[in-house]
């Protein structure tokens, strides 16, 4: 079926046409990229559809707990691989025949994913910020975490500045756990200004429920000290689902706080497309080649399966 | 005389170097830090690594060494940290740190 000839002036022509445009609303800058946002604009699926979809592809197998217990009890290297080929890895460390080649695919790896961001198009800061986790021996925590979170905030991505303030959260219950354990005291604590400020908890509140476990005449460091603050740490925030047992092991405590950040980062998968899948399938490769560098280190240096379990796998 | 190096932290950091001829001591409490320390402090050692989660607990003993000469005293990540960097690159920080590798053992 053809439209009748249209016979109207040129201009009302122009008027309608002009109508007819579809309307865009100008939306302040920080909600336009905010994950609080509840649809996906055409604009946000052009730009990172094709990024998603290749996640979709990329990422079809996460190296999660069930993954990691299962490269532990893999009989050899030829298994592992098998496993590998699976996940997101398997084409960079499948013709690794050392240590050292494996943990160079695991580095080619990490860039393959941050490429991913340069694809999408996405503001040069979301790069940068990657970058500074990179470089980050060079300075010190309290300064890594101010610049992580200026490009955060840079990015205008509210998931980005909130897994940063998780990371700060995180830095900081490690801190005062190995302080307890240490022997410091509350106001030693306080007076070296040690804990890292713009976390989603206050550097106040942190402090408190430190000194509120603080024992009379000082802290020995020892466990019951530790599971007191462990316990008090575990009432707070993200910290909720926590076992404070997996607090009170200066190195299984590692272990216990990647598993609230991991539970971050699949809250951000789930999301659909957007800049937010994209940003949480990077830190996802960052946390999982990690995992595995430390999985194949203690492999190839036959440490005991059952020890090497509590350092890599998350619960 | 050749160089004696030592080394504290967890199973997985110890490792690469047990098999390097460093002489290794596993602590995860403060206690056990402390103690094997003491014993690194009390025998004869050029070079002493310790993770990073074993200097923030001793911390202030290892500062009041800060002045000697021997041993060296060097903070390096461990594999399982945070930011932890794997085997091969902590042999990376060493090298950085001493300002040359650790020689491989000589098989007896």
């Amino acid at each position: 079926m053809f439209a009748p000839a249209d016979t109207r002036t040129k201009d009302t022509r122009t008027k309608l046409s002009a109508r007819m445009k579809p309307r865009t609303r100008t939306l302040p800058r920080v909600f336009e990229k905010s994950s609080d946002l509840t649809f996906t604009s055409t604009r946000t699926l052009l730009q990172y559809g094709h990024a998603t979809g290749k996640l979709a592809v990329r990422g079809a197998v996460p190296v999660d707990g069930d993954v990691m217990e299962l490269l532990l009890d893999a009989r050899d290297a030829q298994e592992r691989n098998k496993l590998l080929s699976d996940t997101a890895y398997g084409r960079f460390t499948a013709e690794a025949t050392n240590l050292t080649e494996f943990e160079a695919g695991l580095d080619a790896a990490r860039a393959n994913a941050v490429n991913l961001l340069a694809e999408a198009q996405m503001d040069p800061s979301f790069e940068a910020y990657f970058r500074v986790t990179a470089a980050y021996q060079a300075g010190s925590e309290h300064e890594y975490f101010a610049e992580k979170m200026e490009l955060a905030q840079a990015t205008g991505v509210a998931f980005l500045v909130q897994t940063t303030r998780l990371e700060i959260d995180c830095a900081n219950v490690r801190l005062l756990m190995r302080k307890r354990a240490a022997g410091m005291s509350a106001q030693e604590l306080a007076d070296k200004d040690s804990l890292i400020r713009e976390g989603s908890l206050g550097t106040a509140q942190l402090l408190r429920a430190y000194r509120s476990t603080e024992r009379e005449g000082g802290d020995d460091g020892g466990s019951v000290a530790l599971h007191e603050l462990a316990v008090e740490l575990t009432k707070l925030g993200p910290f909720r689902a926590v076992d404070p047992a997996a607090l009170e092991d200066v190195y299984t405590l590692d272990i216990a706080l990647r598993g609230v950040q991991e539970r971050n980062l699949a809250r951000a998968l789930r999301l659909g497309v957007g800049p937010e899948t994209v940003v949480a399938y990077v830190l996802r490769v960052y946390s999982e080649t990690d995992l595995l560098r430390a999985l194949m280190v203690g492999l190839d240096n036959k440490v005991d399966r059952q020890l090497l379990r509590r350092y890599v796998v998350v619960e | 005389m050749a160089q004696r190096v030592a080394m504290i932290g967890d199973v997985v950091s110890l490792a690469p170097f047990a098999s390097l001829g460093v002489q290794t001591y596993e602590a995860s409490t403060r206690d056990e830090m402390v103690q094997a320390f003491d014993e690194i402090m009390s025998d004869e050692f050029a070079v002493v690594f310790v993770t990073e989660e074993v200097y923030e607990v001793l911390e202030r003993t290892i500062a009041r060494f800060a002045t000697e000469t021997l041993p060296a005293i060097t903070i390096i990540p461990s594999v399982t940290s945070a930011r932890g960097i794997g085997g091969t690159k902590i042999d990376v920080a060493i090298e950085r740190a001493l300002g040359a590798p650790l020689p491989a053992r000589e098989e007896a």
